[in-house]
């Protein structure tokens, strides 16, 4: 029975160990985002109005002056890190056409909440938009024991969203269709 | 006739025991109402961010300051204490990793963490910071300006790097040799000064302090032995307050 535990331990330790970490380099978000392709790099500044914006949309002010982004054609890849419950989650978010096409994790940083990083959970926001009250068109489902994780997931996403809008990548007649 | 004597003595030796042990932990009391009112309201007032800086208190907690680290820029000081980055004597940010350098280029200075660029304006407005997400070559070990251009140090080699397009490029064995990173200089006192009150500022809270006074903790144990022994007594008043109210004779005799 005490080896049972021991074991049990371990793993756990193990699990968690190897839950944190950096799951998925820049290149490689960037090109599963443009298929390849080089985008090019860009820097929004944000003016006080998107600061104002921001802070109603995802509860806190961006918190710097630029946010860098990548483009190219209608795409935009952004890489925001945003706070779970003490520590950032990096977040690979890449809009077309004011749409979620993909959302990646790429560095998570809690002992909890890892699980966010599975298909199963990021892929719910692919063709995710923002709808007139600048939330998230769909909803999506949460995972148990990992609340702030989702949270922290989901502002990225309603950021990412809206800073494309912001972005001269952006498409105002796919946006207005419903 | 003899019970009921009984009973009187004994009302009388609690009331005269309620009394004596009322008078005894009037000030326990005082104390437990006076720290326990602000710690019911401690998001309310914000106790848990106001900051003590007595410097008997900070002493009595054993707290000392991380001794800063600074580079001057031009006529700034860029500074590092604990995790904290100051700009002259003011927070800025985090640096979360040693500070290696700090420079001002045309556009924005530049605090060099080990493991991250930390952009900021005149002002001291964060404008981004950048890490290894970026890809950026880790860990930094020193920056340099040379011929207006940005020059980074890791690992014994130099890179040069372009902050608008962040990208970077490895210094020929030529451009190296030149390079040198400047190393952290004296802090001018005024400046270590406002850098450690803002520091010692940070390490105790209001509500710590009443949490340690409420519980007697301040005190060390035989403070909370004490705070056990008031709260047994208010038990002790609590019980007998109510029993010399209850055996008052004709306590509950009809008019």
């Amino acid at each position: 029975m005490k080896r049972l535990l021991f074991a049990v331990s371990i793993t756990a330790m193990a699990l968690t160990v190897s839950a944190k970490g950096d799951y998925m380099s820049l290149e490689a978000f960037l090109g599963l985002a443009f298929d390849n392709a080089e985008p090019a790099r860009e820097a929004l500044w944000f003016s006080a109005d998107q600061r104002r914006a921001i802070q109603g949309m995802v509860g806190h002010e961006p918190g710097v002056l630029r946010q860098r982004y990548w483009g190219q054609g209608l795409r935009t890849a952004w890489v925001l890190d945003e706070i779970g419950k003490e520590r950032p989650i990096t977040i690979g978010i890449a809009i077309e056409g004011n749409r979620i096409s993909r959302l990646e994790i790429l560095s998570f940083r809690e002992s909890r909440g890892w699980e966010v990083r599975y298909p199963f959970f990021t892929d719910q926001f692919i063709g995710m938009g923002l709808d007139e009250g600048g939330k998230l068109s769909q909803p999506v489902d949460g995972i148990t024991g990992a609340t702030l994780s989702v949270r922290a997931v989901k502002k990225a996403a309603t950021l990412a969203l809206y800073l494309h809008r912001q972005t001269p990548y952006t498409d105002e007649k796919i946006a207005a269709t419903p | 006739m003899r019970k009921l004597r009984q009973r009187h003595k004994f009302r009388l030796f609690l009331l005269r025991w309620h009394r004596r042990v009322g008078v005894g932990i009037a000030l326990l009391v005082i104390l437990l109402v006076v720290t326990g009112i602000p710690l019911n309201h401690t998001s309310g007032w914000q106790l848990d961010r106001r900051a003590v800086r007595a410097p008997w208190l900070l002493a009595h907690y054993g707290i000392q300051v991380a001794d800063p680290i600074g580079y001057p820029v031009g006529e700034r000081w860029i500074i590092r204490a604990g995790r904290h980055l100051f700009l002259d004597g003011v927070e800025v940010g985090r640096c979360a990793s040693d500070l290696v350098g700090a420079v001002a280029t045309d556009q924005m200075l530049v605090a060099v963490c080990a493991e991250e660029l930390v952009l900021l304006t005149d002002d001291g407005e964060l404008i981004e910071r950048v890490g290894s997400t970026y890809g950026i070559p880790l860990p930094m070990t020193g920056v340099t300006l040379a011929e207006n251009k940005l020059w980074l140090q890791s690992k014994a080699r130099w890179y040069q790097l372009d902050l608008d397009s962040l990208s970077w490029t490895a210094a020929g064995a030529g451009s190296s040799g030149s390079l040198r990173a400047a190393g952290p200089s004296t802090i001018p006192p005024a400046l270590r000064g406002a850098v450690s009150e803002a520091m010692l500022g940070e390490s105790l809270t209001v509500e710590r302090v009443l949490l340690d006074l409420h519980s007697g903790r301040l005190f060390g144990a035989a403070g909370v032995w004490l705070m056990d022994m008031a709260g047994v007594m208010l038990l002790i008043i609590a019980v007998s307050g109510c029993y010399v109210w209850l055996s008052k004779p004709g306590r509950f005799r009809r008019r």
